[in-house]
């Protein structure tokens, strides 16, 4: 996944969070390419679940600030994407394989990259 | 693997774990009791701070309907008795129990399912009426944490193997017999 500038939303700090939400999901894919993520998934899981909880904090209270409309759609969004971080990482530790991980990484990926372009645009700068 | 932290007792583990019982106790039915056990739960001792919490009930049927709810809530059962008498419980994110208010962040903690006439929650709950009486036993046992700590700084097997042997040691005291130790044994107790 490689960060291109029509992502940006113009707000440094979304913007750098943004980009380590990326890094975290290249490393995820770094360890399929070398297949090693039976062994780091749900640590990576708890990486991103842990980012992802700063973050959405930190993007919500923004988006209130500036009163943006559909704001509890958006949070829905947010708590729809941690649920889904939750039943990925309970459905790992009960089987883990690597089928789950690819199918994880391409959910994540285009999550990610759909979520800005539609729903943190709206706020961009 | 993380270095072993030992913290001096904290008043925000009690209140931690009254913020996990309320909201257990509002999204969790039916018939069942929360009580924090372990060292968060005894003033004055230290701990890694990991709040342990057993959820007792009566009967096999709540114990397996609870198991259920508590995975919708996000937790993972680590280990369940092939009796289905006892069911360890770890988080799947740090927001488990991931309620419908944004943003929950409970304290790190530990839960145990089990049926409230089981061994493994009676030694629980003997351990910290003992412990709870017996002011100078916090003071060395706080202490010989201290000290594993430092001897095993990143290695909690042989940590709580050791710290096992002190608590056995105390249930041996109050009257727990080697049929009692087996079976704690046979539930993989930690």
């Amino acid at each position: 996944m490689k960060w291109q500038d029509q992502y940006s939303v113009n707000h440094p700090l979304m913007d750098q969070q943004h980009k380590q939400l990326f890094e975290i999901l290249n490393q995820l894919e770094g360890h399929i390419l070398k297949e090693e993520a039976l062994d780091y998934f749900l640590e990576t899981l708890e990486q991103l679940s842990d980012f992802a909880w700063e973050h959405f904090k930190a993007e919500e209270t923004i988006l209130e600030e500036l009163k943006i409309e559909g704001l509890q759609d958006h949070m829905d969004k947010h708590q729809s994407f941690k649920k889904k971080i939750m039943a990925m990482t309970q459905s790992f530790f009960k089987q883990p394989d690597l089928k789950q991980v690819e199918e994880a990484y391409s959910f994540l990926s285009h999550w990610l990259v759909d979520h800005i372009l539609e729903e943190d645009m709206k706020y961009k700068m | 693997m993380k270095k072993i932290k030992i913290e001096d007792y904290s008043p925000e583990w009690a209140h931690g774990f009254v913020a996990l019982r309320d909201a257990f106790l509002e999204h969790l039915n039916g018939s069942y009791k929360v009580t924090h056990v372990g060292s968060t739960a005894i003033i004055g001792m230290a701990s890694r701070g990991i709040v342990d919490i057993d959820i007792v009930v009566a009967h096999k049927g709540d114990l397996i309907d609870l198991k259920s709810q508590l995975t919708f809530l996000g937790y993972i059962a680590t280990y369940e008795s092939p009796d289905q008498e006892v069911v360890y419980f770890r988080r799947s994110i740090k927001e488990v129990p991931l309620l419908l208010e944004h943003h929950s962040k409970w304290l790190p903690h530990h839960l145990t399912l089990c049926l409230e006439d089981n061994i493994v929650h009676k030694s629980h709950l003997v351990f910290k009426d003992y412990m709870m009486d017996h002011a100078e036993e916090i003071a060395a046992y706080n202490e010989l944490k201290v000290a594993l700590a430092h001897k095993y700084p990143k290695d909690l097997e042989s940590y709580q193997e050791e710290k096992h042997a002190y608590i056995h040691e105390v249930l041996r005291k109050q009257g727990l017999k080697e049929a009692d130790f087996d079976l704690l044994i046979k539930y993989q107790y930690n």
